[in-house]
């Protein structure tokens, strides 16, 4: 209970001896995360569209690929689909990272010092990321260049809710920032 | 200091003869075990799809991410995946049902462990917490009330010898302890971190979260965030709820209130965030604070059915109220210990 509570705290002097030793004891069957909406919650819409290049070499509107997924979620209350959470998922996955690089990027940000590039690992986490929603959203868009897509690129967008400060304000409208990814054969995805 | 010693003694003494809060653990086993039940049976019309062997992530590219074990990656067929997926279901019901015992309990955690590692990304605080707690649950009694009657427990366990069933209380209690430590835990730390977030400390951090799409209830969760008193009651009472949760239970005269108020909460988040199936795991853990007011609550309910007033019903009602209120266990109320 000790250890569950230490994997818990904080980054601290005494996570930063004790934690990996910890956590190996904790994997995978007791490991857990209790950050719950916290420290800071949740305050954009994160999602992706997508679009198909067909064999004629012309390109596909983009197609809103998360939106199926959110209408299912708020469509219950009793036990709702979670189809909504592979794309969250995946988009956690390339947005977040470990506290101690974050720490150290924000550190170096401050600075004005050029930021610690992106670790191998963070790049594959990345590149699986992508894979897998590549492949989701061809799944989702099976009428794409008349069944016959070659390729699909996925966009990411992160709509950030307009603040408290401006609740009363009808006009205000968040910041939306967008990723392209690159584009993915569908013959490696399916 | 005699005294002192005495009161240590005495209550190691109850410590290994009293079962504590066995309806609690009992309700925490039958409402985990519906939770899980519908992990599958809500996702039943999508799990070719999302857990299939050829669904949105193919059999290989899982097996590649494994961490731990998973039955699915045993076999990439889909016929193996449908044998699994149906027996994950058929096991997830006997524990609601409390039907099996403790060996379908070890069952269903790693099937169910098996089923959340096939796709990681669906899971929630609630699958993390489940798969914490059920092996906890291994060693309590929580099949002693809601299971149906096979007669089977009772029998194997008059051939377990005494020594072996003389440590099954003491066994018991640390697992309840177990469980309700570990719920204090999530409170606790899911409450410290939200102190250290900014939208947290000044009293706005509902208003971000119900407005995003994937955690909203059109039409309602305007109701909630377009009120600035509701955001801020709302953002703070969460924080002081979760951090003070322990001492809340800490205090027999406060645990069941802190209980309630904790099962008001995730009510709430299920249904204005579509949290169903994380906010029931958490009330499934509450209830061990709850035993008592269960074991009223249930006598209250075979109160008002006639057809249950057969004396055998009446025999289990007044057995069940004796931990609860002394007063109502007179007629057979046997010793809780000699149960196993």
């Amino acid at each position: 209970m000790t250890m569950a509570a230490l994997s818990q705290a904080p980054l601290s002097p005494a996570k930063l001896v004790y934690g990996d030793t910890v956590a190996e004891y904790l994997d995978p069957y007791f490991s857990q995360n209790w950050q719950l909406f916290a420290p800071t919650p949740v305050s954009d819409d994160r999602g992706i569209l997508a679009r198909a290049a067909c064999a004629d070499g012309s390109v596909s509107p983009y197609y809103d690929v998360s939106a199926r997924g959110v209408e299912k979620a708020q469509s219950s209350r009793f036990f709702p689909s979670r189809e909504v959470r592979i794309v969250s998922a995946h988009l956690q996955n390339i947005t977040s990272s470990e506290e101690l690089l974050r720490r150290l990027r924000q550190q170096q940000t401050n600075d004005k010092k050029p930021a610690l590039p992106p670790l191998p690992f963070e790049k594959a986490t990345e590149a699986e990321a992508v894979k897998g929603l590549s492949r989701y959203a061809y799944d989702q868009m099976p009428d794409a260049c008349d069944g016959k897509a070659e390729k699909v690129q996925v966009r990411m967008y992160v709509h950030e809710l307009p603040p408290w400060s401006k609740r009363h304000d009808p006009t205000a409208e968040g910041k939306v920032l967008v990723k392209d990814f690159s584009w993915h054969k569908t013959r490696d995805l399916r | 200091m005699r005294n002192a010693l005495k009161d240590v003694t005495g209550r190691l003494d109850s410590w290994s003869l009293n079962p504590v809060a066995v309806t609690g653990v009992s309700g925490t086993r039958a409402l985990l075990g519906f939770v899980g039940l519908m992990y599958y049976v809500g996702q039943y019309r999508e799990r070719n799809y999302l857990f299939g062997p050829d669904g949105v992530l193919p059999h290989d590219e899982f097996t590649a991410q494994l961490t731990g074990f998973s039955v699915y990656a045993l076999s990439g067929s889909p016929v193996f995946f449908q044998v699994v997926y149906h027996l994950g279901i058929a096991v997830a019901l006997a524990v609601t049902l409390g039907v099996g015992g403790r060996p379908g309990l070890v069952l269903h955690w790693a099937l169910l462990w098996s089923v959340y590692q096939r796709q990681p990304g669906l899971l929630d605080g609630g699958d993390n917490l489940a798969y914490v707690v059920i092996p906890f649950l291994l060693l309590t009694r929580c099949y002693d009330r809601f299971a149906l009657p096979t007669g089977l427990a009772s029998r194997l366990a008059e051939r377990v010898p005494g020594q072996l069933r003389a440590v099954s209380v003491p066994f018991h209690n640390l697992g309840v302890l177990m469980v309700a430590a570990q719920i204090c835990l999530v409170y606790v730390v899911s409450g410290l971190y939200k102190v250290m977030g900014e939208e947290w400390q000044d009293g706005t951090a509902l208003f971000y979260i119900m407005r995003v799409a994937e955690f909203e209830l059109p039409g309602w969760s305007n109701l909630v965030y377009e009120s600035d008193f509701l955001v801020v009651l709302g953002t703070y009472g969460t924080v002081a709820f979760l951090v003070y949760f322990p001492l809340g239970v800490l205090v027999p005269a406060l645990r069941p209130w802190a209980a309630a108020a904790s099962i008001c909460f995730h009510l709430s988040i299920a249904f204005f965030m579509g949290l169903t199936g994380f906010a029931l795991t958490m009330i499934a853990c509450d209830l061990v604070f709850l035993s008592g007011a269960l074991d009223r609550a249930v006598l209250r309910v075979k109160g008002l059915l006639p057809a249950a007033r057969t004396p055998e019903a009446e025999r289990a009602a007044s057995a069940q109220a004796a931990p609860a209120n002394g007063e109502n266990g007179t007629k057979s109320a046997a010793p809780e210990a000699e149960l196993v």
